[in-house]
């Protein structure tokens, strides 16, 4: 079906190729993982693989390509393939949810009959068949994402391509995903490719493992548990191991007051449909708080009414006396892309310091070291736009850790990073917690919730469904 | 009835528009005038979309008055012989202006109101007209509202780390925002084009693809397009 050969990317401007060399066959009805560091050529091979490099990326391939037996120099047919990026906010187009669905389905020519049939079956599939008139503004991240997979989905492609499809899906929509992605390929015989830094998750879904590093191919095989870590692929699976390696946190001050009180807190984007609806929370120095709970739960929508993005009726968002959501509350947008938006990575991580006046050179000294703490010491004169996704996450973390905020909102801090990044970020946010400050963080991921919480805090139906120790903290 | 009207095609719509619009500018009669602005506005009440933004439109014409009324009865003035008819002269100008202008408002609202840009982008390939050029006109019609949205963000992401929204008042502030958000607009057109051609929007449309139909709607709105031109154009 699809057969690379000798096949090198250069972008236009660059001197050494993103991807080098690659020869590949895939065959009808193969599940391939794509892993490899951020920066390795992961998507460049992926719109190579799904004949989209012509449209995708600027500068000159090389080599041999054929999409089902004909020639592909210039890519591949339309509705070959389908592909669905990092960033699913901007692929979306429509203005309610079954438009977006039908949207590829109406451009073939089918009717109106179809178009539903299939947004309707898709969408029960997943749970989402009420929200089909829903516009897409009005979705959370994760609902949008699926929207996003969902209407690549409806054009039934041949080749699907999914960059990190589970970056902003709860647990149980992934796996629901997954098993859907299986079926497909085993009854119809796509090909479905993903790229995904979750080892586990592909572990179990993948027939075939493809390893970058650098643009080669370093590994191309069966995706067994074993050869994998053979591979050098292998990941810290183990999270007592992980746990064990990351600071302690203190003990918890209970006499402390808080530092963020939520006092019955009612909040809607229209008056009649509450999202939030009587919710109590108080969250004390030293206390990392993870707020679990499904896609549109209300993780985002709790997190901007603390920084005061919002306002709820009736309720009220406590600070402790002498703290302001302007000066103290740090918030972490969900999607980096949404976040940066200055010219130089320096620029972006000393923005709140220069609002509040403080003079350059203490900045650019407080910038280095936050930076440096990241990892991203040495990119300070580097456009934030040309960084992988993972290092704009980190930039983001570290541009509101240089203020210093008392309050710390993480909306999703771990979207886009490996194991070994996962660590590092909850290792900076327990010595957040060992500092004093108090942090909330909206998360998906139970192992960064186990390595970073102190406290779980489940959201259902606007209020708080469970509050507890974390489980995985040693008593 | 307005639901058939809404079902019309895209391109009926705009049709619609624009014919009232270039009428609006042909005919002198200020009563006409007004007839047209009553069936408008009309309309967008039948379809309950007479909400804020019509408002908005009703607003800029009336802060449009001062700068107009200077205009025109500067006019009025010079043409006439005495002051006083030259006064009423302008008066009329100015009122037939800014009914023109209030049609060609309420006009484009309604379209932007009635059409999705999914419809639009079907009937334009309908058309058969070449895919780029499809695609440019999507990227196009989506850019105010996904311009509007981002720079609303980027204010929002600035705002929580400090930056005080009443810098805006100073247009020199403004460049440090157009910036991110033209850069940012940019970023998104590409992923935005990249998704609507894998789903087949600028491909040569297939044989079976929808061909335009007449439906009621259509027929209606292109009906109204020709018959308004059937008015008397001159007072
Ligand atoms: N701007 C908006 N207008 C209207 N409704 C909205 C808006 N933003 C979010 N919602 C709705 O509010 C609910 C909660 O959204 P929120 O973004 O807080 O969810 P979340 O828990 O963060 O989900 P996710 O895990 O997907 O990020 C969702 O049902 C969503 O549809
Ligand atoms: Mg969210």
């Amino acid at each position: 079906m699809i057969e690379l050969e000798n096949v090198s990317f250069v972008p236009a401007g660059a001197s050494c190729p993103t991807l080098a060399e690659a020869t590949l066959r895939i065959g009808q009805g193969e599940r391939v993982g794509i892993v490899g560091p951020s920066g390795s050529g992961k998507s460049t091979l992926g719109y190579h693989l799904c004949g989209a490099h012509k449209l995708a990326l600027a500068g000159r391939t090389d080599g041999r390509l054929a999409y089902a037996g004909r020639d592909g120099t210039d890519g591949a047919p339309i509705g070959f393939a389908g592909l669905v990026g990092q960033n699913p906010e901007a692929q979306l187009f429509c203005r309610t949810v079954y438009d977006e669905l039908a949207l590829a389905l109406l451009a073939r020519g089918e009717d109106e009959t179809r178009c539903r049939q299939t947004a309707e079956t898709l969408l029960g599939r997943y749970g989402f068949a009420d929200r089909s008139q829903a516009s897409l503004g009005s979705l959370s991240l994760g609902q949008k994402q699926l929207t996003a997979v969902l209407s690549m989905l409806a054009m039934e492609p041949r080749v699907l391509l999914l960059d990190e499809p589970t970056s902003y899906l709860d647990a149980a929509a992934a796996d629901r995903l997954f098993a859907h992605l299986t079926e497909l390929s085993r009854e119809n015989g796509w090909i479905i490719l993903v790229i995904e830094h979750d080892r586990k998750r592909l572990a179990g879904f993948a027939d075939r493992l493809i390893a970058l590093d650098g643009g080669r191919i370093v590994h191309d095989g069966p995706a067994s548990a074993g050869e994998t870590r053979d591979a050098g692929v292998s990941e810290a699976e183990d999270w007592a191991e992980a746990l064990a390696a990351l600071p302690p946190f203190s003990p918890p001050s209970l006499d402390a007051a808080p530092l963020v009180e939520l006092h019955g807190l009612r909040f809607g984007y229209t008056p009649d449909a509450p999202i939030l609806d009587g919710l109590d929370l108080a969250v004390r120095p030293g206390e990392v708080v993870a707020l679990l709970g499904a896609n549109g739960a209300g993780k985002s929508t709790l997190l901007r009414l603390i920084k005061g993005l919002g306002k709820p009726a009736p309720g009220r968002v406590a600070l402790r006396a002498g703290l302001t959501a302007a000066h103290d509350v740090g918030l972490m947008f969900q999607n980096p892309e949404e976040q940066i938006f200055a010219h130089t990575v320096a620029a972006e991580c000393g923005y709140w310091l220069e609002n509040r006046g403080v003079e350059p050179e203490e900045r650019l000294a407080r910038c280095r070291a936050a930076l440096a703490g990241f990892g991203l010491g040495d990119l300070l004169d580097r456009a934030p736009f040309s960084l992988s996704f993972g290092e704009k996450r980190r930039l983001c973390l570290a541009a509101i850790l240089v203020a210093e905020p008392a309050v710390l909102c993480l909306d999703e801090p771990t979207t886009g990073l490996d194991a070994a990044n996962m660590a590092a970020m909850a290792a900076e946010v327990r010595r957040q917690a060992v500092n004093g400050r108090a942090v909330l963080l909206a998360t998906h991921e139970e192992a960064f919730a186990a390595m970073a919480a102190t406290r779980w805090v489940t959201l259902a139906n606007g209020r708080v469904a469970s509050d507890r120790p974390n489980p995985w903290l040693a008593p | 009835m307005t639901t058939v009207l809404r079902q019309a095609s895209a391109l009926s719509k705009c049709a619609f528009a624009v014919s009232l619009s270039v009428y609006a500018f042909a005919c002198p009669d200020w009563r006409i005038l007004v007839g047209v602005n009553l069936l408008l506005a009309g309309l967008l009440a039948a379809s309950r979309q007479f909400d804020r933004i019509v408002w908005l439109a009703l607003g800029v014409c009336v802060a449009s008055l001062p700068t107009l009324a200077a205009l025109f009865l500067l006019g009025g003035v010079e043409k006439a012989d005495t002051w006083r008819e030259g006064l009423v002269l302008g008066l009329s100008w100015l009122a037939v202006f800014e009914l023109r202008l209030l049609v060609m408002l309420l006009a484009d609202i309604l379209v932007v109101k009635w059409t999705t840009f999914s419809d639009l982008l079907l009937s334009l390939r309908a058309l058969r007209l070449p895919g780029k050029l499809v695609l440019f006109c999507s990227a196009l019609v989506t850019l105010l509202p996904s311009v509007f949205s981002l720079a609303a963000h980027v204010v929002e992401v600035q705002r929580c780390r400090g930056f005080d929204p009443k810098r805006l008042r100073n247009p020199k502030n403004f460049l440090p925002l157009f910036i991110p958000v033209f850069l940012a607009q940019l970023r998104r057109s590409t992923d935005l084009a990249l998704s609507l051609e894998l789903r087949g929007i600028s491909g040569a449309p297939p044989a079976r693809a929808s061909r335009l139909t007449l439906g009621v709607g259509d027929t209606a709105l292109l009906a109204a397009a020709v018959a308004v031109w059937l008015l008397p154009l001159s007072a």
